[in-house]
């Protein structure tokens, strides 16, 4: 792959693209100040509902530690799968070099990964009612 | 890459692969025989090393591993400190809570990550490496959830650690910048080129930077006390010997490995270093009353002592270095062993009076230890801070002989020595002459701490008088270093 | 074309990293995290112009995809509120400001004594994902398999001390 392939002009689209997504929202909220009505705001209408007694302490209810876990095992698979991408990419033409080595490899990496998914499988980690 | 290499490394890993899936599948009561089944695994791994030495230094893997004689010592130290570490878990089960079984597999993950820092010849497997010791500690060092001294010591270390990490990269990214390489060996071949690039300088000035926290050294050595007191005493012991240990393999591997040419010019700056590191350990030391925050000061001294030897920057140097590591391996070992039996709900050193009527084993056992951190003769801290010493006077006398100001540190670290008299002997004097010993009942020692304690007593005073074959093979795996 | 995109992706980068750790109108750790969003995302426009085009891809998949929920969600998990201005202590700001000083200094003097190159192109002829993929494999594998266990001591960890009651 020679240099020329690599321009950068071909990436201009995607920041045009990301440019006018952006523009698109704050234009559109902008337009939205700029345009509405506004509406009149006070303190007390602010506060929540509470069947039209005053609202006694924080509200909100605590979130589950379940949410972390989850994001957590999701972002450890993921940055598996972000190493089989150029494995997967490059698989085709070294496996013909050294057959096991590059395969070997990755079979090591996802193994021990895999013993880590059964650790959370058993631990009940995946579980969401508990 | 060459898989016979890292046998010794490999072992580790399958041990705790095996032992993490057999955990998921036996019943609570007998997860203590799988901490034990883990001891008995590390011996057979430190009984294989043996097997290994002799051979020319090779180094494969894309010229990341090195496996030389210095990769090897350090490999039997880590492998010695797990057994004992994991014998002092097994002792301390029931204060774990939850995850006896998790607690060994991190435990030996963290192991197989201080194994391949010490054979680390590239930049990149050094940062992988440490990386992989940091993440097991931040969870080792948290471990009991329910205690709230754990779980800030384990925020304390997370965010000082990762500082110290931030550090180390830009080091590595500077000095890939400048030397277009990570390999320790093909920079030391340009080393002359790359020693007038002042951004050459500044990378490895922050990689330095990123290993003095790992080591407790000045300037980030503000961890060690909270960490210490925090973490559960094995992962303390662990800390305190382990992860020293392949903070200081890192840095004589970077130092006179990677970059022996600026080594040399550097020599003053280590000695500063060590000697702001003397000092501060041994002066907060004096004050505290909790015994494991008492030790996280004196490892910060200890740090100080063991960079005497790096700043001398020759071969007596690093090969006292090594022999320090050795007997300081099996003086905190028994110091550690002690407090995981007697120190149960109080860390005070109050909690220590009478302990010589209660059991007499683990009093003298005490005991020695500290006489042994004290550096006081026939125990193996003395010889070992003889031999730095030694090594620091060859190279003051190799500058300049007449003139004082070459010895001016070793007179600070005799200074620091004369402090640490102080609180060494306050713990003696606690358990052997306190005034009403609040309680006298007599405490029963397992033969899981019976034989290790053992062990270490026996292998202080060895090394304390009779330094011949450890310190010829001490000698021989510097030469892997130049300088 | 290419030195106007550096600056402005550059200085995106550094206003929205100071914006995360000191925003002058408000004290909110959730606007903190979406300045800290757009940090990463003038980074990974900073990658596109070194010609690592995976890196940059990568960076915005993993980094601001999952490591940014994940702190969303744990804000939201803690509950954390807008936190009261506190007092700055004279000591803390004079010590941080010299801490500061000495390091740019170095990193200055440093860069003015040697020889850094100006040219912002990069000079690696290939960024591709076949070249990564190809280096990775043949010259950096021993890392690679560390990272693995890397992944499973931070899942062992993350199920260790966030499940209520282990089996």
């Amino acid at each position: 792959m020679k240099v020329a392939d690599y321009q950068l002009s071909q990436y201009l689209p995607v920041l045009i693209l990301g440019i006018v997504a952006v523009a698109f929202a704050a234009g559109t909220l902008l337009l939205s100040v700029l345009v509405g009505k506004r509406g009149r705001d006070s303190r007390i209408k602010d506060t929540a509902y509470e069947c039209g007694m005053l609202p006694v302490g924080a509200g909100g209810t605590r979130l589950s530690v379940k949410f972390y876990l989850v994001a957590m095992l999701f972002i450890l698979f993921d940055i598996e799968v972000v190493f089989l991408y150029p494995w997967a990419v490059i698989f085709r033409s070294e496996a013909g070099r050294e057959p096991g080595v590059i395969l070997g490899s990755m079979i090591g990496f996802m193994l021990i990964l895999f013993i880590g998914y059964l650790y959370a499988l058993k631990k009940g980690a995946f579980d969401w009612k508990h | 890459m060459n898989l016979s290499l890292l046998t010794l490394e490999l072992g580790v890993i399958g041990l705790a692969l095996a032992l993490l899936l057999i955990d998921l599948w036996t019943p609570p009561a007998l997860t203590g025989r799988l901490g034990l089944a883990a001891a008995i695994g590390l011996l057979l791994i430190l009984a294989l090393s043996w097997n290994m030495s002799g051979g020319p230094p090779v180094v494969g893997c894309g010229g990341m591993f090195a496996r030389d004689g210095l990769a090897l010592f350090f490999k039997r130290l880590f492998l010695a400190v797990g057994v004992l570490v994991v014998l002092m878990g097994v002792e301390y089960r029931e204060r774990l809570a939850l995850g006896f079984g998790e607690f060994n597999v991190i435990l030996l993950i963290a192991l197989a990550g201080m194994m391949f820092a010490a054979s680390a010849n590239d930049f990149v497997l050094l940062f992988v490496a440490m990386e992989l010791m940091s993440v097991s500690f931040y969870v080792l060092v948290s471990f009991q959830r329910s205690r709230l001294p754990s779980l800030e010591a384990g925020v304390k270390y997370l965010i000082l650690s990762a500082l110290a990490a931030a550090f180390l990269v830009f080091g590595i990214a500077l000095i890939f910048g400048v030397g277009n390489t990570t390999n320790f060996a093909a920079l030391n071949a340009e080393g002359v080129r790359l020693a007038q690039d002042k951004l050459y300088w500044l990378g490895l000035l922050m990689v330095l930077l990123g290993l003095a926290f790992k080591i407790a050294a000045f300037p980030l050595q503000m961890w060690a006390p909270d960490v210490y007191q925090g973490a559960p005493t094995p992962v303390t012991a662990l800390l305190a010997i382990g992860s020293k240990a392949a903070g200081f393999v890192l840095l004589l591997r970077v130092l006179f490995v990677a970059a022996p040419v600026l080594a040399a010019h550097w020599s003053k700056l280590l000695m500063l270093a060590s000697a702001v590191t003397i000092l501060y350990g041994n002066l907060c030391a004096i004050p505290q009353r909790n015994l494991k925050r008492l030790l996280g000061y004196s490892s910060i001294a200890n740090a100080g002592y063991l960079l005497l030897g790096v700043a001398a920057v020759n071969a007596s140097g690093a090969a006292a270095v090594l022999y320090y590591l050795a007997g300081y391996l099996f003086t905190l070992a028994a110091a550690f062993l002690v407090i995981c039996v007697v120190m149960r709900d109080n860390e005070d050193i109050g909690a220590l009076a009478g302990l010589s009527r209660r059991s007499p084993l683990l009093a003298g056992a005490l005991a020695l230890a500290m006489v042994s951190l004290a550096g006081v003769p026939p125990l193996a801290g003395f010889l070992g801070k003889f031999l730095l010493f030694r090594a620091l006077i060859e190279r003051g006398a190799a500058e300049s002989p007449e003139s004082f100001r070459s010895y001016w540190l070793a007179g600070v670290a005799v200074i620091g020595v004369v402090i640490s008299l102080y609180y060494y002997f306050a713990v003696i004097r606690v358990m052997y002459w306190a005034k009403d010993p609040p309680d006298l009942s007599p405490i029963i020692v397992p033969a899981r701490v019976q034989i290790p304690l053992a062990v270490c007593l026996v292998a202080m005073i060895y090394l304390g008088v009779m330094p011949g074959a450890v310190l010829a093979g001490a000698t021989e795996a510097v030469k892997a270093l130049k300088f | 074309m290419e030195p106007v995109f550096f600056y402005i992706f550059a200085g995106l980068t550094l206003l929205c990293g100071g914006l995360v750790i000191a925003n002058p109108f408000t004290r909110n750790p959730v606007t903190s995290a979406m300045f800290l969003f757009l940090t990463i995302l003038s980074m990974s426009g900073l990658f596109v112009l070194l010609h690592a085009f995976f890196l940059a891809a990568v960076q915005v998949l993993v980094y601001a995809g999952a490591v940014m929920v994940l702190f969303v969600f744990v804000i939201m998990l803690l509950d954390l509120k807008e936190e009261e201005r506190r007092r700055m202590k004279l000591a803390a700001v004079v010590l941080g400001a010299v801490a500061t000083g000495v390091i740019a200094l170095a990193m200055i003097g440093a860069m003015r004594h040697s020889r850094v190159g100006l040219g912002l192109e990069s000079n690696v002829a290939e960024g591709s994902t076949i070249a990564l993929g190809k280096n990775l494999f043949a010259n950096f594998a021993l890392p690679f398999e560390l990272v693995s266990l890397l992944l499973l001591v931070a899942m062992i960890g993350a199920v260790l001390l966030s499940k209520k009651d282990l089996r």
